[in-house]
């Protein structure tokens, strides 16, 4: 079960969050590799670099929506642009802290989001992604 | 020819000439002799009917004259001023006869001498005059004036509802039946001024008949002089009663409409489509602000001038699609009137076409709605007003949701962790971590206070005058600090006297924000430069906050610059905040703030403040 998500990406400006989620994927075995950043830009740099050097990007990234310097938003767009290869086998999920429905219904409407999650991320959300 | 009739004495040429129509007849009804006039009058032509019977000469004239001519030859005479007879053929025929019995000394009857007369035509235009004056309920009167008497037709006595026989016994009674006052006197006055001067009359005065009834009179009259001197007055006098009161009724009800359209200060107007005629009623003028008996020009320019210069293009555009498309509706448009005041009018246009032409009018009332328009301009802004603090709260409330929630996570997974972590190292470092949500908690909670202050309106009692030049310097020397740590420097050319009327802690608030804004977002290739001036533009100080930092995409956060679309619970990213609390405060002591921003040029900060 290991193998499917080998390399995770968690972008979040929050710490604390960061320090939780990376806990409880290590804790419940869900991925080896877990990178955190804190904001949507440091996470696109890292991703062009992976592409320029032809190494393996992450399979699944966790994304929060308010950050500073790029957020979530800002984030996706420029996913949807970027030169970036087999973008198709990147999962994005969404996670807030905002229960906003237009936000909600916003995230919704973008094709390569896989799906939005109401923070905090639970171990029965990592089964779910791993059953799908 | 002597021997034939030898005792009869009749000269023909005599009896030929006599000038009216006259015939002469033997005991058999045979003419004997007869006037050139008979002839004539019963169409016989030339031809001589001497010795012919005499109804075998005029064959229309009825049986009833046969019966009258043999009671006639008994010896008797008979005369009629006007029989009417209905023929056969279902005409009318009407007689006038004086018929005698011609007597020999002895007594003996030798014949008739008929005069007869053929007055139909004379009595039918009489039957027309007395028909016309039923029907026109019209009479003739008059007063000699030498003997004093009066005649009345039998009109006036039905009229004046008075017996038939009557008639006014004196001068005056011919005025009494008058109504006493203004009508009498009428009359009275024009009589005496006919009588003096000759001018006839002709006027309209109520009258009591007989039965005390008032009724409505045409009394027309003139006079008639001989030798310089007045021997008759002579007229007619007509029953109007019904149509002067009609007349009356509908001067009335028109008096009633004006009084109405005045009163309701709806003004109406027609325009013809042809030739551009145009008429206004007094309303009209008096809404547009245009003296109706003083304006020069053509009354559209007038019109056109009135109309504020900013709705002059579309009210212009919107009649003439109207004119082309001949559809009814609605125009709305304001007027500046002489004295400078902004009317809101509402003028709805109908067309309509004449009878038996083509010409085309648009007709139109005008309305002044000025009360309605403004009441409506005031609502629009209340509803707006309404809906930014409804979407304002809105955006709270999320954020609210949104911060808390997000603290309030990280709260609960932290302690499970730390119930579960068996770890002296991990533990230590979860209880870290607890320690920082808890202040980031902490921290919020700060924030949300400061908002829901900032938006407290009930600030009036609070506002103070307030020294600007001061409250920067205080300011400044609180953050001294920072302002060293950025190397920052400061322009100031505000006028010690300028004052503002502010809540002095708003004041401090919104000082502190702009230069802690200013310092932390400062260009990292400059020397931080803030310059701040002061001027007075209508009723306001006018604050410019001016510095060269790394500046604001204004072309993406625009709109949300002042609002609370950024979350505050992370020292990071304060700025969201700080703006939408200070832009809170500004409002709340009715000034206002605007921003102008270039990336990596600067931004520019302009407050106004109540003075």
């Amino acid at each position: 079960m290991a193998k499917v998500f080998e390399k995770i990406y968690l972008i979040d400006d929050d710490p604390i969050y960061l320090f939780v989620v990376k806990k409880l994927i290590t804790e419940q075995k869900f991925s080896q590799v877990v990178t955190t950043f804190e904001n949507g830009k440091l996470a696109m740099d890292s991703l062009l670099e992976l592409e320029a050097l032809s190494e393996s990007k992450p399979n699944l990234i966790f994304l929060d929506l308010s950050m500073p310097v790029m957020n979530g938003w800002e984030f996706l767009d420029s996913f949807k642009t970027a030169p970036i290869q087999n973008k198709e086998k990147i999962k994005i999920m969404v996670m807030s802290s905002s229960i906003n429905p237009t936000e909600i219904d916003m995230i919704k409407s973008y094709s390569i989001v896989e799906d939005y999650i109401v923070k905090p991320l639970t171990p029965a959300d990592l089964q779910k992604l791993l059953a799908s | 020819m002597d021997t034939f009739l030898p005792e009869i004495k009749i000269d023909n040429d005599f009896i030929h000439n006599i000038p009216i129509p006259v015939a002469i007849v033997d005991k058999n009804l045979i003419f004997i002799s007869h006037s050139h006039h008979w002839s004539v009058e019963h169409n016989l032509g030339k031809e001589s009917i001497t010795g012919a019977y005499f109804f075998d000469i005029i064959k229309s004239f009825p049986t009833e004259l046969k019966t009258i001519l043999e009671h006639c030859l008994l010896g008797n005479s008979s005369a009629n001023e006007g029989k009417k007879f209905d023929l056969k053929n279902g005409e009318n025929l009407w007689l006038k006869w004086k018929i005698n019995p011609w007597l020999k000394v002895d007594g003996r009857l030798e014949g008739l001498i008929i005069v007869l007369e053929n007055i139909t035509d004379k009595k039918e235009i009489n039957e027309l005059v007395k028909d016309a004056q039923e029907v026109s309920r019209t009479g003739g009167w008059e007063v000699n004036l030498l003997n004093k008497t009066s005649r009345w037709t039998k009109m006036v006595n039905i009229i004046h509802e008075m017996p038939l026989d009557y008639v006014p016994r004196t001068f005056d009674e011919n005025f009494a039946h008058f109504k006493e006052g203004e009508h009498r006197n009428k009359v009275l006055h024009a009589a005496k001024k006919a009588i003096n001067a000759g001018i006839p009359w002709d006027e309209e005065v109520l009258m009591l008949t007989g039965t005390r009834k008032e009724i409505w009179v045409r009394t027309k009259g003139r006079v008639e002089h001989n030798n310089g001197k007045c021997i008759r007055l002579y007229g007619t006098c007509q029953d109007i009663d019904q149509q002067k009161r009609a007349e009356l009724q509908y001067r009335d009800s028109v008096r009633l409409l004006t009084k109405a359209v005045t009163a309701s200060q709806v003004g109406t107007w027609e325009y013809n489509l042809e030739n551009g005629r145009t008429m206004w009623d007094d309303v009209n003028f008096d809404l547009h602000g245009i003296k109706k008996n003083n304006y020069e020009g053509s009354l559209y320019t007038n019109w056109k001038n009135s109309i504020h210069p900013d709705d002059v293009d579309r009210v212009k555009n919107e009649a003439s699609l109207r004119y082309k498309t001949n559809e009814k509706g609605i125009v709305e448009y304001r007027v500046v009137l002489p004295d400078g005041t902004i009317r809101f009018l509402k003028s709805t246009v109908t067309f309509i076409s004449e009878a038996n032409s083509s010409i085309q009018k648009a007709i139109g009332i005008s309305q002044d709605v000025t009360p309605e328009k403004l009441a409506e301009i005031k609502l629009k802004e209340f509803a707006k007003i309404t809906m930014e603090q409804n979407n304002s709260l809105t955006n709270f409330a999320h954020m609210v949701s949104h911060d808390l929630r997000a603290h309030s996570t990280n709260l609960s997974v932290l302690t499970a962790l730390l119930q579960d972590e068996k770890d002296e190292n991990e533990k230590k470092q979860i209880l870290e971590m607890l320690k920082k949500a808890t202040n980031s908690l902490n921290s919020t909670v700060c924030n949300l206070n400061d908002v829901v202050l900032s938006t407290d309106t009930n600030i009036t009692d609070k506002i103070v005058d307030v020294k600007l030049l001061e409250a920067i310097h205080n300011v400044q020397n609180n953050i001294s600090t920072l302002f060293k740590e950025k190397k920052g420097f400061c322009d100031i050319d505000v006028n010690e006297k300028h004052s503002v009327k502010v809540v002095p802690a708003y004041l401090d608030s919104i000082l502190l924000n702009l230069f802690t804004n200013s310092l932390k977002y400062c260009s990292s290739l400059r020397t931080p430069i803030i310059k701040i001036s002061s001027k007075y533009k209508d009723n306001f100080l006018e604050f410019s906050f001016c510095d060269n930092g790394r500046g604001i995409d204004l072309q993406k956060f625009g709109a949300n610059i002042f609002g609370m679309n950024k979350t505050f619970h992370r020292n990071k990213d304060a700025r969201g905040v700080g703006l939408y609390i200070i832009k809170n405060q500004i409002e709340a002591m009715g000034g206002t703030i605007n921003v102008s921003s270039e990336v990596d040029e600067g931004t520019t900060f302009i407050i106004r403040f109540k003075i």
